[in-house]
């Protein structure tokens, strides 16, 4: 080991950008954007927008708030369900198959039903990433909470809990390290079917996904990479954030 | 110390039976076969029996985490139908709440049968404090030793003030020394509070230190097969030539019991 | 040991990956025998009525008379889509709208060359059935559905706007691929749309939607759909491309000459009924010359918008269009 891992965490990025940057001015890499362009790309978006007039900060913003909404929706659907399902042997068994079948369904082909129920809007493009988002939390919370052993519950029983504290107050933060993982997977899988989401067309006119794909019907690939940059920190800021908190949450490991 | 005949008893265990119906084989295991058991008000009684005979089970249908085939288990007098705080179970494996504290693990009980927070706190503290835990209440769990672990367990049952105190095994996974630390600890608090302990072991030597009685159970299915009383004064001496008399009997009489089990 | 072995192994892999890098460089030599037709990957968009000259050439033969072989490489969505395709190599000729030709090839992702038209007009500008509205000032506040940003049907729904002296802004334009696009009418998802033929008709017909404008009445004899090639194929087969665009001219002149036939044609090619099919065919002009001065209005208001940078569009367009391969009269 001759560098420490967070130095490695710094190195890496960089190495990939200068490496891909290298290729991209020896002409290596013909129609691709190089890092530079992409973040020339970044000031046009922030200073002309695209389409011109819609600028970054509104297509992050509106990416943002659907990303948001989808995930925090489907975490307060996924981790009850989950919790119940971990709980209830009998519910499990009913649920389960119903899970498995829908789960491999990629949410890009819910589209042509998420536009005939919810219209094209916040709605829609959130509901395509509630998909992505729900699956992976509750199959966590699923797991977590039928790995949480077996004699805390009991312990808590025979100190006088009823059944709902112990589904609250027990089995939810037992589980609640598996119900994190969950939540990060479920975030990375969101930002994924935001584009995929965002095809459902957005009234406003606004979000990443849309402007990626507008960036492609003007031509501008360096655009594209733009997009792409935005999504990756903006996920990367939300994984951190989500560290941070599970952090503060799981002192007790 | 002694069992007073004729007085009412705590808990009472009448011809109780218990098999298992293998899940896989669909086989039925007996596992206790007709335990008639009366626990005054007051006293240590240990149950000491050979490795899968039945003694947890025993302990966990006294905390009605189990229901008895057949049978009944009666607290003063009334049929036990569920767990509940009145008959505290202590686990061998702990089972501490990981992502609490130590005192908030201490107030679960009384936190979740809507007790005041101030006074629950007030109270776990004060129990704390007889347990040599005080400095120790903002700690995790996993941030413990076995024997301070099993400590805040036994905090964690009291706080709920239960009539009886059922342990199962508690101190099996301790080294030696933080396991004769433990029992010196655990006979000082019953002569300090006059609690009622049902304690369950397979170690003869801990019985005899611990009890007023020791209760031999045979193997699988489990029958109480033989009553020793063991009126040496507390706090006992492991040298004490009585002391080793005694355990040396009980051993002798288990050992029998099993041979003959098997002929 | 150890490193007599890793040598060895070192060599083998040096061996793998020369004979690799000579397998590569050798192998497009000797696939090419030098008589067979040189196989031309084609691009059209998916029911595109404006694309029918591409239908009835295959049908009726007129590439395999000209000894050519012209397989398609894919049927897109949208122009962007199909230009995408020509930027990554995966296309040699193709039909596609001319704002995508001029978008892609202004920004250099597409090397490509205009060599013919295939049609004029064709589009128009829909209003969702049940709306009041006779003109393009009431669709103030409402939204407008274009099949992408830098199509033909993008390019005219500004135009029409403007004429109507609306700003961009006192519309809401959103992007919907033409499909999708009825099903938005159906939901009362969208109020208006700019879509090629035959989906207007289509949406008409179903009741969905009425003509408001047809892009004749915004933009008479406006430039639509063009053959383009892909520059480095052209620099290698002049001869077929002369060929292919010959096939194109002739089959146009089909069009033109029996509408009949061509309408039951574009029956099969779009999967629409007769009646749909003979509306449309009434909004599309088939003509095989493209107009230099007509295209470079496209570039004008491309580079305004500030989307491609061109410094001069007159010498873009110049290069972009490419007449010589046309038959002379
Ligand atoms: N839920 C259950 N289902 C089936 N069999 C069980 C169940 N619980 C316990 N048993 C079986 O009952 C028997 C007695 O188990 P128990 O745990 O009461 O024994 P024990 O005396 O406490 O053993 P140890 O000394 O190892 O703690 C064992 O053979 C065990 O496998
Ligand atoms: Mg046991």
């Amino acid at each position: 080991m001759w560098v420490s891992s967070t130095k490695w965490k710094v190195i890496s990025p960089i190495a990939a950008i200068l490496l891909w940057q290298l290729l991209a001015s020896a002409g290596l890499l013909g129609k691709t954007p190089s890092p530079w362009q992409a973040v020339e790309g970044i000031w046009f978006l922030i200073d002309t927008g695209l389409p011109p007039g819609y600028r970054l900060w509104g297509h992050a913003g509106a990416s943002l708030a659907r990303v948001l909404a989808g995930f925090a929706a489907a975490c307060l659907v996924a981790v009850p369900i989950g919790v119940l399902m971990g709980w209830s042997k009998h519910l499990d068994a009913v649920l389960d198959p119903l899970v498995e079948a829908v789960r491999p369904v990629p949410p890009l082909a819910w589209l042509p039903f998420a536009v005939l129920w919810f219209g094209i809007g916040l709605v829609s493009s959130s509901f395509i990433i509630f998909l992505g988002v729900f699956f992976p939390v509750l199959l966590n919370t699923v797991s977590g909470v039928k790995s949480v052993d077996p004699r805390l519950p009991e312990a808590a029983r025979t100190l006088g809990a009823s059944e709902a504290t112990i589904l609250g107050r027990v089995l939810v933060p037992g589980a609640s390290p598996s119900i994190i993982t969950g939540i990060r997977i479920g975030m990375g899988i969101g930002w994924m079917t935001l584009v995929a989401a965002e095809m459902t067309g957005v009234k406003s006119g606004y979000g990443l996904g849309y402007m990626i794909l507008t960036a492609r019907d003007y031509a501008r690939y360096d655009l594209v990479a733009s997009g792409i940059i935005v999504i990756g920190l903006l996920g990367f800021a939300m994984d951190t954030c989500i560290r941070l908190v599970e952090k503060r949450l799981l002192r007790w490991r | 110390m002694e069992i007073k005949a004729g007085r009412e008893p705590l808990l009472e265990l009448r011809s109780l039976s218990k098999s298992f119906v293998e899940a896989r084989t669909g086989k039925v295991l007996e596992v206790l076969s007709d335990v008639d058991l009366r626990i005054a008000p007051g006293t240590f009684t240990c149950l000491v029996g050979p490795s899968g005979c039945g003694k947890t089970t025993l302990l966990r249908i006294i905390a009605g985490l189990e229901t008895a085939t057949a049978g009944e288990v009666l607290l003063e007098g009334s049929p036990v139908t569920g767990p509940g705080p009145d008959r505290g179970l202590v686990f061998q494996e702990y089972a501490l709440f990981p992502w609490r504290t130590v005192l908030k693990n201490v107030t679960f009980g009384p936190d979740v049968s809507g007790e005041t927070r101030a006074g629950a706190i007030a109270d776990a503290r004060e129990l704390l404090e007889t347990m040599g835990l005080s400095t120790h209440e903002d700690l995790y769990p996993r941030e413990l030793s076995g024997g301070m672990k099993q400590r805040v367990a036994i905090a964690r049952t009291l706080a709920v003030k239960p009539k009886v105190l059922l342990m199962d095994e508690p101190f099996a996974s301790l080294d030696a020394q933080a396991r004769n630390a433990m029992q010196e600890f655990l006979v000082e608090l019953w002569l300090r509070t006059g609690a009622t302990i049902v304690f369950v072991t397979h170690s003869v030597d801990e019985a005899v230190f611990l009890g007023q009685e020791v209760l031999g159970l045979s193997r699988r299915p489990a029958r109480i097969v033989q009553r020793f009383t063991c009126d040496l004064a507390y706090p006992r001496n492991r040298t004490d030539p009585g002391f080793t008399a005694l355990r040396a009997r009980i051993l002798e009489y288990l050992k029998q019991e099993l041979v003959d089990d098997h002929a | 040991m150890m490193r007599l072995a890793n040598r060895g192994l070192c060599t083998g892999i040096i061996v793998l990956l020369l004979l690799a890098t000579v397998a590569l460089v050798v192998m497009p030599g000797c696939g090419e025998p030098e008589k067979a037709a040189v196989p031309v990957r084609f691009g059209i968009l998916r029911n595109d009525l404006h694309q029918l000259a591409y239908y009835v050439a295959r049908e009726k033969g007129y590439f395999t008379e000209e000894g050519l072989d012209v397989r398609e490489g894919g049927a897109f969505n949208a122009g962007p889509e199909e230009m995408s395709a020509f930027a990554a190599g995966e296309l040699d000729m193709g039909l596609v709208g001319t704002s995508p030709v001029v978008t892609f090839a202004s920004q250099k992702m597409a090397d490509v060359k205009i060599v013919a038209q295939a049609n004029t007009e064709g589009s128009a500008v829909l209003i969702r059935a049940g709306l009041e509205g006779e003109d393009m000032a009431s669709f103030r506040g409402r939204t407008i559905a274009v099949p992408g940003f830098s199509t033909v049907q993008d390019f005219l729904l500004r135009l029409a706007l403007k004429k109507a002296e609306l700003s961009d802004t006192d519309v809401n334009i959103i992007v919907l691929k033409p499909p999708e696009t009825l099903a938005a009418f159906s939901s009362s998802q969208i109020d208006g749309a700019v879509c090629w033929e035959p989906y207007p008709s289509m949406a008409v017909n179903d009741n969905k939607a009425r003509v408001m404008l047809t892009s004749h009445q915004i933009w008479p004899d406006h430039p639509c759909c063009m053959l383009i090639v892909a520059s480095e194929f052209l620099s290698k087969n002049p001869e077929v491309v002369r060929k292919v665009v010959a096939a194109h001219v002739k089959a146009t002149d089909f069009i033109n000459k029996n509408k009949l036939e061509a309408t039951d044609m574009a029956r099969m090619f779009t999967g629409q009924d007769k009646n749909v099919c003979a509306s449309a065919m009434k909004n599309v002009k088939f003509d095989p010359d493209p107009d230099p001065v007509e295209i470079q209005k496209y570039v004008d208001y491309l580079k305004t918008a500030g989307v491609v940078k061109v410094t001069d569009t007159g010498d873009f367009v110049d290069d972009l269009v490419d007449s010589e391969y046309l038959p002379r009269k």
